[in-house]
């Protein structure tokens, strides 16, 4: 599929951080300066999905607030358990690899809450690890969060200052901003390799369904065989077996967005089994609509619920149990004591 | 000059019509509501239709399915506007059917038929788009505030968008409420717009953030109550376009499928005759494809 298009669905993803800070869901402070980047530096990025400013900060409807809600937070709520279990207890600390990364700011909040012995890896397509670097090295804040010395001098005009940066990674001591299409699993082999062996969370959120069977297949193999402590964590889309799918893919294909897998892989049982068959012993999974109701709190999920009013619940559940996460577990053991769907 | 049937037509063909001619529909339909009871008494046999949405292809399709005014009656439990594309075109259309042949409709209140509630779903963006003010949609709000809140079929079936109150046993309760007004954020008005059934003993917290939900005994004890067999209401999507709880005590009725283009559910409307029977009619979306809404990007989100 055209790198551009998959690119495109990271404005997606950032539209709806966006609405949820601006409907108090969450607070992330990175986010405002990861905006100031694609306000100064989009127009001079040729290949970036042509979308204007505006549809990023196009209102979301509360179904689509809620759902992105559980899908940030139960990835926050994994990130947290994993760095609990491992940060202390493993000598040479942990490893966050963020895949397909895109805008996302989780990579700041990782490394403000800690300090040392975890290190974040981002990994995205050449053009958007561009973009993010130029983001981050223009902004005094975000260079220090990553630990990157700062230079006020460097450019004075935000035109030249974008041309004159290449597309090579970012690299400092506790964070890697790596360009790296992750179909050409050789590359992505030969980089692994090169990892030190420590307690590793990979994150795949919403984005092996961009791949098609034999890419994903061969992704999650390498993930596999060259991690060696490793703690896989999945969000994406679930075809289903009513009418939901179908409907899906039609509207997608309106932005040339196939989701050929989307239909395969249709049921959380087709899912699991198909993790399980590249070799991941310990698989857990569930849909996002128990996941919201089982792994937030009492209080957490009343705040969330008076914030705007649902108007159609039995949406919202069809929509959630279209989604699903997973955690497939190798070389370590990860007590995270989240409910996971025990019937699949 | 404002024509009741060419406006019709001009509706049913997805064509916007004058602000002027708006208002004076608007006007029309409030001197028609103004006389109508809280609770409307109606005979069999009727249609009974769940929420449309704004999915005014889909809507046309339930008429040439069913069957057209004046030949048969209808009653709508409501959620006319928000969501999909055509909102206005929708109500409108309800609208000048109410003007045209105020007997064989009758159109209920549903918790989207408010200012609060369209400002946040769509409507109001629609009308502000089409006409670039807000008259269109405050004259509309106008007439959100005289539906009526209920319907009673043959003294046998209350009809209703969400459900029960607890401040209501009685629908004698109901005739005293002074509904116009915006749709208040608790009590019992708010109730029989918002609440749900649900397997709880007797009442419960909604989820959504307003009404309550009620099980079984409450269904129980209000029918006993009023002496009635049945209560029908609209107001949660059914894939199957409806769905009986309770024994067959309540009903739910759906009538806007492939619901905002992205839930893949199919809808019905349940026709009461003269015997009570309930004779369910199933129909699907006319519009398979969201790329063939004319002159309208398609806004169907997803997590990506």
């Amino acid at each position: 599929m055209d790198e551009q298009i998959i690119r495109s669905t990271d404005n997606d993803a950032l539209s709806c951080r966006y609405s949820l800070t601006l409907n108090t869901y969450i607070t992330d402070p990175y986010l405002p300066h990861i905006l100031t980047g694609f306000q100064k530096f989009l127009k001079y990025e040729t290949t970036a999905p042509r979308r204007a400013l505006g549809a990023l900060t196009k209102p979301k409807l509360p179904v689509i607030n809620r759902g992105s809600f559980i899908r940030i937070r139960s990835i926050d709520i994994i990130i947290k358990r994993f760095i609990d279990q491992f940060k202390e207890s493993s000598k040479d600390g942990i490893r966050i690899l963020n895949l397909g990364a895109g805008s996302d700011t989780r990579a700041f909040d990782i490394l403000t809450l800690n300090k040392e012995k975890v290190e974040v890896i981002e990994v995205d397509f050449p053009d958007s690890v561009k973009f993010k670097k130029a983001t981050i090295l223009d902004n005094q804040f975000l260079s220090n969060v990553i630990g990157y010395p700062f230079d006020n001098e460097a450019h004075r005009s935000d035109e030249k200052f974008y041309h004159g940066l290449d597309h090579t990674e970012l690299k400092t001591e506790r964070y890697r901003l790596v360009p790296m299409d992750l179909r050409e699993t050789d590359k992505l082999k030969s980089f692994l390799s090169e990892l030190s062996v420590k307690p590793t969370l990979i994150i795949s959120e919403c984005m092996l369904c961009y791949l098609n069977t034999l890419e994903s297949e061969a992704l999650l193999t390498t993930l596999h065989e060259n991690i060696k402590q490793g703690v896989l964590a999945i969000y994406d889309p679930l075809g289903g077996e009513g009418g939901f799918g179908h409907v899906m893919i039609d509207n997608l294909r309106l932005r040339n967005l196939p989701l050929t897998t989307l239909l395969e892989f249709n049921t959380l049982k087709k899912y699991h089994t198909r993790l399980q068959s590249i070799g991941f012993n310990k698989v857990e999974i569930d849909h996002m609509y128990n996941i919201l109701n089982h792994w937030l709190p009492q209080d957490e999920i009343r705040r969330i619920s008076r914030i705007e009013f649902l108007d159609e619940i039995e949406e919202l559940k069809l929509l959630l149990e279209h989604y699903c996460l997973s955690l497939s577990t190798w070389g370590i053991t990860f007590d995270h004591g989240l409910r996971f769907n025990d019937s699949v | 000059m404002f024509d009741v049937d060419h406006s019709i037509s001009l509706l049913k063909q997805c064509k916007q019509l004058p602000e002027s001619h708006v208002y004076e529909i608007c006007s029309k339909v409030q001197e028609l509501l103004i006389n109508e009871p809280n609770v409307v008494s109606l005979d069999t046999p009727v249609t009974i239709c769940g929420d449309i949405h704004g999915q005014l292809h889909d809507l046309l399709t339930l008429f040439s399915t069913i069957g057209e005014m004046p030949y048969k009656k209808y009653l709508f439990l409501g959620d006319f506007v928000d969501r999909g594309f055509y909102s206005l075109e929708s109500l409108l259309l309800l609208l000048c059917f109410k003007i045209r042949y105020p007997d064989r409709i009758t159109l209920i209140r549903g918790n989207h038929e408010s200012r609060q509630i369209t400002t946040v779903y769509g409507f109001y963006d629609e009308c502000l788009r089409k006409y670039g003010s807000a008259n269109v949609w405050r004259y509309c709000c106008e007439v959100f505030d005289y539906l009526c809140l209920g319907a009673s079929i043959n003294g046998a079936i209350f009809c209703v968008h969400g459900g029960l109150s607890p401040d209501l046993l009685n629908i004698n309760q109901i005739n005293i409420i002074d509904r116009k007004q915006e749709v208040p954020h608790e009590g019992a008005m708010c109730d029989l717009l918002w609440s749900d059934p649900d397997d709880v003993a007797n009442w419960g917290v909604s989820p959504r953030g307003a009404g309550y939900l009620f099980g079984a005994n409450e269904v129980d004890k209000f029918l006993h109550v009023n002496g009635l067999s049945l209560i029908a209401r609209a107001h949660q999507l059914v894939m199957e376009g409806y769905k009986e709880l309770f024994d067959g005590k309540l009903v739910t009725v759906w009538s806007a499928p492939n619901y905002c283009y992205r839930c893949g559910n199919v809808a019905a409307a349940l026709t009461i005759d003269d015997d009570l029977t309930r004779d369910y009619t199933v129909f699907e979306t006319s519009l398979q494809d969201v790329n063939n809404v004319p002159s309208k990007k398609p806004t169907v989100d997803y997590f990506l």
